[in-house]
């Protein structure tokens, strides 16, 4: 188990302030932000890269332990950058048994006597055949291919018996398909070998597929941080902006119903629905606040649909494909504001809307208020 | 049309850039050779196998290898410093490294004759190791010119090995000086052993700080650059001309050597 407990660091002109998160055990919890969010400063950070840096306050516990004054080669995990690091000079094997020759561990015999940390030959050989490496330990490193370069990287953290992993965006510059497949060979080691993980990455796709807890570093600050599906609603608006949500809309509190809901007025939208007051905190009549939906989470209907959520109608001004959803811009009839949505391509080729009927085809969508947020 | 323009400019850029190359070639090649217009292949052996051209070679062969080997014993573990680690007084170390190419070598000869005639220099004199006029001192000469260079050059060597594998090997669990000696070492060892030929061809040239300290005593202190002045002084101008063609075939000959090498065992 990891827990980072207040940690903050100055490195240069760069500030990390106040990180406070855990990882429990045998799971993974991704770190997402921008470029330059402090995302591998914090990585280093934790690691102990920086243990010379006097600017160092908080704590990092692992399994209970204050590691925060150990220097990196006695917290026991192990650490992947960007780049992989992985030694030029040595082939594959000399590569992943590196740990091994450090810790001066001669034999198969001698290893075997570590079973704490699980470190044998056999363990490693083993983890080689799981990851599909076994076969070219006599490469050297200049001849693997991208993805066998990841997979000599996570062997290589593994093999010293680490159940620890610091992984800073391994997987950056991949192609789409490669990318999938390590994440599925990731998750697969992670389970098998019940493996803590805290990996940073700016892709939200790979964090979400990835993580079980997902915090997200802006600008040196933990935004927001929770179970996935917490994560996929933003709680502040550097988050909303990080991933790119566009339904954002200022909300006036109406009134409290009977049952103590909230009722909300979006005036952009001329919109009024009831929300649970507990997730929008107490709120007084007349207050302004933001709240947000995700493009996906609204639905479309080529008529007024009879559920009991509340429609819009309007027109499609335009829309995207992509490769695998389509991005449409709605306006409703007499709002100013554009809606983005998306949908899968095939439920919106059922639409039957046309590029000749943009602007012209009638069309309701329906919001689901459970999937209204507020924006703090 | 525009191409073919485009491409006869590109042309006569290649061209005249490579012509300046073969003018830098062309300047140092005309002065060697007119070494030979007052080569005679008689005397030319005679001199070259005499018993205080002979010494003067292996004096200054063995010089020049003892005071590399010092200069990369401290060079190393110094510029490693420099690189890698913030502490007080860097930036006036950083600069100092400098001082041998600031003032002139006989400037540093001058300095190092200071010193000994300083207290502690007498001291050093009467009790250690004797460097005024001896061999020693030509050794010294020839670490105190170099020494600055050489750890300039292997920082720069270290300087362009990211340090995050020594991070990543520490992760592993290696010692600071376990991912230095197995990481950082192997990785920096192409550039060490360039940094040390360029510092071996640096010490074997050296004259003025050398001259300086140790004196021109042939068949003592006489190193090879030594000799080619003592005997331009006494208007030996055949002597001359082979001393400066020994200089040359081996200091040139050496660094060929390492660059044919070098070229085909990248990793060596």
């Amino acid at each position: 188990m990891f827990e980072i407990i207040n940690l903050s660091t100055r490195v240069e002109n760069f500030y990390l302030k106040d990180i406070t998160f855990s990882v429990a055990t045998d799971s993974i919890h991704m770190i997402i932000g921008p470029s330059g969010s402090g995302k591998t400063v914090l990585l280093e950070t934790i690691a102990g890269f920086t243990t010379n840096n006097i600017n160092i306050s908080g704590e990092v516990r692992v399994d209970g332990v204050d590691v925060t004054n150990f220097p990196p080669e006695r917290r026991n995990f192990s650490y992947v950058p960007q780049d992989l690091a992985l030694f030029p000079h040595l082939n594959v094997e000399d590569n992943i048994f590196f740990g091994f020759n450090v810790r001066n561990v001669r034999g198969v015999k001698k290893v075997n006597q570590n079973q704490n940390q699980n470190m044998s030959f056999d363990f490693v050989i083993a983890l080689a055949q799981t990851v599909g490496i076994s076969s070219f330990f006599k490469r050297s490193i200049d001849s693997l291919s991208g993805g066998e370069r990841q997979r000599v990287a996570l062997v290589r953290a593994l093999a010293t018996g680490n159940r620890h992993l610091l992984l800073d965006e391994p997987f950056a510059g991949l192609h789409v398909g490669l990318k999938k497949e390590l994440w599925f060979l990731l998750k697969e080691i992670q389970r098998k070998y019940k493996l803590t993980i805290i990996m940073v990455t700016h892709d939200i796709d790979e964090a979400f597929f990835l993580g079980e807890h997902i915090s997200i570093l802006i600008d040196g600050r933990i935004e927001q941080s929770g179970l996935k599906r917490e994560a996929r609603m933003p709680q502040t608006m550097a988050v909303a902006r990080f991933y790119g949500l566009k339904n954002i809309f200022k909300a006036i509190v109406e009134d409290y119903s009977n049952n103590n809901d909230l009722n909300l007025y979006i005036p952009e939208l001329k919109l009024r629905l009831s929300q649970e007051q507990l997730a929008f905190d107490l709120r007084k009549v007349q207050e302004c606040l933001y709240v947000g939906i995700r493009s996906e989470d609204i639905t479309f209907y080529d008529n007024d649909n009879q559920e009991a959520h509340p429609n819009i109608r309007g027109k499609i001004i335009s829309y995207f494909e992509k490769d695998h959803f389509v991005m449409i811009f709605f306006k409703g009839d007499g709002l100013d504001t554009l809606m983005e949505l998306e949908m899968p391509y095939s439920r919106f080729k059922n639409l039957g809307i046309k590029e000749v009927n943009l602007n012209i085809q009638q069309i309701s969508l329906s919001i689901d208020t459970n999937y209204i947020f507020p924006i703090f | 049309m525009l191409f073919q323009v485009t491409g006869r400019s590109n042309i006569f850029f290649k061209r005249s850039f490579i012509l300046c190359a073969f003018a830098t070639f062309g300047i140092y090649f005309i002065l060697i050779l007119s070494l030979f217009y007052f080569l005679n292949s008689s005397t030319f052996f005679n001199l070259l196998l005499s018993y205080r051209t002979l010494y003067s070679l292996v004096l200054s062969l063995i010089a020049a290898s003892l005071a590399t080997i010092l200069s990369i014993a401290i060079g190393v573990p110094a510029a490693y410093a420099l690189s890698r680690y913030n502490f007080y007084g860097k930036e006036f170390v950083d600069t100092i490294l400098e001082l041998p190419m600031v003032v002139s070598p006989a400037a540093l000869g001058a300095m190092l004759l200071i010193f000994f005639n300083n207290p502690i220099g007498l001291w050093i004199n009467e009790h250690l190791i004797n460097f005024v006029f001896t061999i020693a001192g030509v050794v010294l000469a020839q670490f105190i010119t170099t020494m600055g260079i050489a750890t300039r050059l292997i920082k720069t060597v270290i300087d362009e090995i990211p340090q995050r594998y020594e991070n990543v090997a520490r992760g592993l669990g290696a010692t600071p000086l376990k991912a230095f000696m197995m990481i950082t070492l192997p990785l920096s060892k192409r550039g060490i052993i360039s940094a040390s030929i360029l510092t071996w061809a640096k010490a074997f040239g050296e004259f003025g700080a050398t001259i300086t300290i140790a004196g021109s005593m042939p068949a003592n202190t006489e190193t090879l650059p030594i000799a080619v002045f003592m005997r331009l002084s006494a208007a030996d101008i055949e002597g001359t001309v082979v001393m400066i063609l020994i200089l040359t075939a081996i200091g040139l000959g050496i660094l060929y050597i390492y660059k044919f090498f070098a070229k085909r065992f990248p990793y060596v």
